[in-house]
């Protein structure tokens, strides 16, 4: 099999992103929540290798536990997706005309409200929380899921072999779970770098805005919008955050391309 | 005559569906508004009080279509938090919104056309490559790390433009008031551009294998010249997915304009937000989703002109 750069790079990002957000909760360089008024703005050093915050907190170790509460966020979100979207979209796909038309409508409905929109429009409604981010972005990426999920198990059901499978008496249970699940396997592994790349992007800038996690929790999104107003005198201590968010973004995108390369032979570059 | 009557059908029932989606998950999700502004301390007199004010003890119904009718006649209601009509800031606001989002889509959409044209002419070129390359990490980049990164670039390292704000004057004094909206303009039309080219790419590929740019080439007509003849068919795609992204461009102008601190609808939202100010927001969606709606209905129009093939 020819190796694909996307996939190697993306995996290598996304893997050391997870190592380290795993690892925090063990081990970072200091207590990400330690203030030292009498080290605040320190540049890069041995001691502080990303230099201390506005309240001589150590950058590394915020940017390192922010990774757990992100990446955290965009599991979650991409597992309820996935749940949401597989099954709405097998059984769209297995069922009368009725329900098959139902569902495809209302994921419809969800498909065509940004993720992010609805997520604002969530908070106004029940207040911020990072649960209430994971929630919304979960349906919504879920419904994308389910629209092509419907799709694929649709053509999965029509093909030779489940027919076959059928007349040797397989139950609709053993064909959905032997046959359609297996081989939509490909193509969810790509929609869930898709929901949560979506994730990524909905946790941080609901952060930012001040409608994501809560104070003491730390998160790349809020480092942003707390280190903006010294952007003029310490710039590098915004770039940190803006740098990792930009890393788990890409990684996760250039992941799924290569994903997207491996299990597809036909992509036509 | 009846492809008009249809499309604006459709533009009302989308309208209606999407403020009964916006009431539905404002109003009837959330449980009593009235404790949740007032907090469970409050006495029930209090309470009593603020939901006869804003008439919530009402039937839903009744009040989704007081809301409805009531925002026909232009009337917007009262924020829940500071009780000033609602529908003077919005104006206000509209003022730095309007023009934000209006110039980036223009932008956008020149920019993606000329990208695209030229990422298919060269498609196996680095120049192509590069082009496509760009934009997949412009789609992959969140809208306000851009932002942020073009402050560091062009507010701290080169001092040239202001890292955000708006004169208090507005457009009183334009010279600055532009000057502040130079950044923000950037930040948004370069997340759109990066969604805009990809489409403008494959519609100039699909062009250039056509056997109307064959022939265009055999009567001796330059590649340029060719692809200009096309450009019609080229910038109709674009503009549909435009249109399509509207919801997402407008996401991207709350974005952009709480990083750089302008006084538009988007960071009067994410406030109103913050201080849950329900009929507020309410209102500012409905303002958004019938301005979504009826921009949408023009580009049909628009395109219906550029490409008569689509009406037969």
């Amino acid at each position: 099999m020819k190796r694909s750069l996307s996939f190697a790079t993306g995996a290598g990002m996304i893997g050391s992103l997870l190592v380290v957000a795993v690892g925090s909760v063990l081990w970072t360089p200091f207590p990400p929540l330690q203030i030292d008024t009498q080290a605040r703005f320190q540049g890069p050093s041995f001691s502080h290798l990303l230099g201390t915050d506005q309240l001589g907190r150590d950058v590394l170790s915020n940017i390192i536990a922010g990774a757990r509460t992100t990446l955290l966020a965009a599991f979650l979100a991409t597992a309820i997706a996935l749940v949401i979207g597989t099954f709405l979209g097998i059984t769209a796909a297995a069922s009368r005309r009725w329900l098959d038309d139902a569902i495809t409508a209302l994921a419809t409905v969800f498909v065509a409200f940004p993720a992010l929109l609805l997520a604002l429009v969530i908070v106004a409604a029940r207040g911020p929380s990072t649960a209430t981010v994971v929630l919304t972005v979960g349906v919504a990426a879920g419904a994308s899921v389910a629209v092509v999920t419907r799709r694929e198990a649709a053509d999965i059901l029509h093909s030779p072999f489940v027919t076959a499978a059928r007349y040797s008496g397989s139950s609709t249970w053993a064909i959905v779970h032997t046959h359609v699940l297996r081989n939509l396997f490909p193509s969810l592994t790509v929609q869930a770098t898709g929901a949560a790349s979506i994730a990524i992007v909905a946790e941080s800038t609901l952060s930012y805005l001040g409608l994501g996690a809560a104070p003491p929790t730390p998160s790349w999104g809020r480092m942003l919008a707390s280190t903006q107003q010294y952007v003029l005198v310490h710039p590098l201590l915004i770039l940190w955050p803006a740098l990792f968010i930009s890393l788990a973004v890409v990684g996760i995108t250039l992941l799924g391309d290569g994903v997207h390369e491996r299990l597809d032979p036909t992509l036509v570059k | 005559m009846s492809g008009v009557v249809r499309r604006i059908s459709i533009t009302v029932v989308g309208i209606a569906s999407s403020t009964v989606l916006v009431f539905v998950l404002l109003r009837v999700l959330p449980g009593d508004i009235a404790t949740s502004r007032l907090g469970v301390s409050a006495t029930p007199i209090a309470l009593e009080q603020l939901r006869t004010e804003y008439g919530f003890n009402r039937p839903l119904i009744v009040q989704y279509l007081d809301w409805i009718l009531d925002a026909l006649r232009g009337d917007l209601g009262r924020s829940l938090v500071s009780g000033d009509e609602v529908r003077g800031e919005i104006a206000d606001r509209l003022r730095v919104t309007m023009p934000l989002v209006i110039f980036s889509s223009l932008i956008a959409v020149v920019t993606a056309v000329a990208i695209g044209r030229r990422a298919a002419l060269r498609r196996n070129r680095a120049a192509g490559i590069v082009a496509v390359s760009l934009a997949q990490i412009g789609l992959a980049i969140p809208t306000f790390v851009i932002g942020i990164v073009l402050i560091v670039v062009f507010a701290v390292q080169l001092r040239v433009l202001p890292a955000g704000g708006f004169p208090t004057a507005g457009w009183g004094s334009p010279f600055v008031a532009g000057r502040s909206l130079v950044l923000p303009v950037v930040t948004l039309s370069l997340t759109q551009t990066a969604i805009l080219v990809r489409f403008a790419r494959s519609r100039s590929l699909d062009f250039v294998a056509s056997d109307a740019f064959r022939t265009a080439r055999a009567a001796g007509r330059t590649t340029d010249a060719a692809l200009a003849t096309a450009s019609r068919l080229v910038l109709s795609p674009v503009l549909s997915v435009t249109a399509l992204q509207l919801s997402t461009l407008l996401t991207g102008a709350v974005v952009v304009e709480s990083v750089f601190a302008l006084p538009g609808l988007g960071s009067m939202l994410v406030r109103d937000i913050a201080n849950r100010d329900v009929t507020k927001v309410q209102s500012t969606l409905l303002v958004l989703v019938v301005g979504i709606f009826v921009i949408r209905l023009i580009v049909e129009f628009i395109n219906d002109r550029l490409d008569p093939r689509r009406l037969t």
